[in-house]
């Protein structure tokens, strides 16, 4: 009997350390998010260009609590982040943070569109690998027959895990975009920089502020 | 006399010789003669596409060390940089394998990070980026994706 006890314990203890390549915690809060953003997305209720607004004001309400816009704003201008005015930083992760949405939303809302059939189900989490401060959660997302690697990697701040960078077929968000700003900023100025995000985005929530 | 002070020049000649070998196997077959200086940074990637314990590591196209060790962790790859002492290497740069042209060797470009944090020796550099495969992108290319 307690030769079975300590097997049983030894099993449970041997699940807890190995709990750091499975998916745990840190993948079931962002799981929420993600489900809790799609599901805004699909929602007939936000159908249509004139709850478009709203729809990506209840989307930043949902997603800003688990992305860090600033950290991954400040990661994609490298050193350069330091270069510039602490109201230029600032300028910067809001514009950035439209740039990134008005490119990104616009191919989902395109995306779910054709594949009217998509669900939360399409999205499978695998693993789960912490390093210190960092995580990477690794999903998988299942569309035409074909599964595409999605990542996550987040960092711990103050216990509070937040993402802020995104892979996609082993291709990094921040590392795409800093190789192009870092180009940009060696051509031109910040403002250059600025300019560029904005036309991208065409007016921006920012402009729009008295 | 005059036949010791013959075998004396040529003694000479042969150690030079041998000196000047050294120096160009050296120069030429890329190895330290004088240990390892420099500090050491360890960097994981999912796949390293052939590259090769002795290739360059650089930063905007300017050596700055060489991959000392790679080996096999929990299925990725765990490469160990040797780096020139004064280079100094930020928390968020990426570190990323890249070939030289088309179809030339691979080495490690390191993207500089805008972090206050300076990684020391042994650390890690967390965040990677395998290389590209080229034949699978013209293969997408060429007869397209599923």
């Amino acid at each position: 009997m307690f030769v079975r006890k300590i097997i049983v314990c030894a099993c449970a203890a041997g699940l807890l350390f190995t709990s750091q390549a499975r998916a745990g915690k840190v993948t079931d809060d962002l799981r929420v998010i993600v489900d809790k953003t799609l599901e805004i997305m699909k929602d007939p209720a936000y159908a249509g260009p004139e709850k478009k607004e709203e729809r990506n004001k209840q989307i930043h309400a949902v997603a800003d609590k688990k992305f860090d816009w600033e950290e991954m704003a400040r990661r994609t201008l490298g050193p350069h982040w330091k270069e510039i005015t602490p109201a230029e930083q600032k300028e910067f992760i809001e514009i950035f943070k439209d740039f990134l949405e008005r490119t990104y939303i616009s191919k989902i809302d395109l995306f779910l569109k054709e594949s009217k059939d998509f669900t939360v189900k399409n999205i499978s989490y695998s693993k789960e690998i912490q390093d210190g401060k960092y995580t990477m959660v690794e999903s998988k997302i299942a569309m035409h027959e074909e599964e595409i690697p999605l990542n996550y990697k987040l960092i711990d701040k103050n216990g509070n895990w937040v993402v802020y960078d995104l892979t996609i077929e082993g291709v990094g968000l921040v590392a795409n975009y800093r190789t192009q700003f870092n180009e940009i900023l060696g051509g031109s100025s910040f403002k250059g920089l600025i300019e560029k995000l904005k036309s991208k985005e065409g007016l921006s929530i920012v402009e729009k502020k008295p | 006399m005059k036949r010791a002070g013959l075998e004396l020049i040529v003694g000479l000649f042969i150690v030079a010789g041998i000196l000047c070998l050294g120096y160009i196997s050296t120069k030429y077959a890329k190895m330290e003669m004088v240990g390892d200086s420099g500090y050491q940074l360890i960097a994981v990637f999912p796949n390293i596409g052939g590259l090769k314990n002795g290739a360059l590591v650089e930063i905007a196209g300017v050596k700055i060390g060489r991959v000392k060790e790679i080996a096999l962790e929990n299925y990725r790859a765990r490469v160990v940089l040797n780096l020139q002492s004064e280079i100094q290497i930020q928390e968020d740069s990426i570190a990323r394998i890249k070939t030289k042209g088309l179809l030339g060797e691979k080495f490690v470009d390191i993207v500089p990070g805008g972090s206050d944090t300076i990684l020391t020796k042994g650390e890690k550099i967390q965040e990677t980026q395998p290389p590209v495969d080229i034949e699978e992108l013209i293969s997408k290319f060429v007869f397209g994706k599923v």
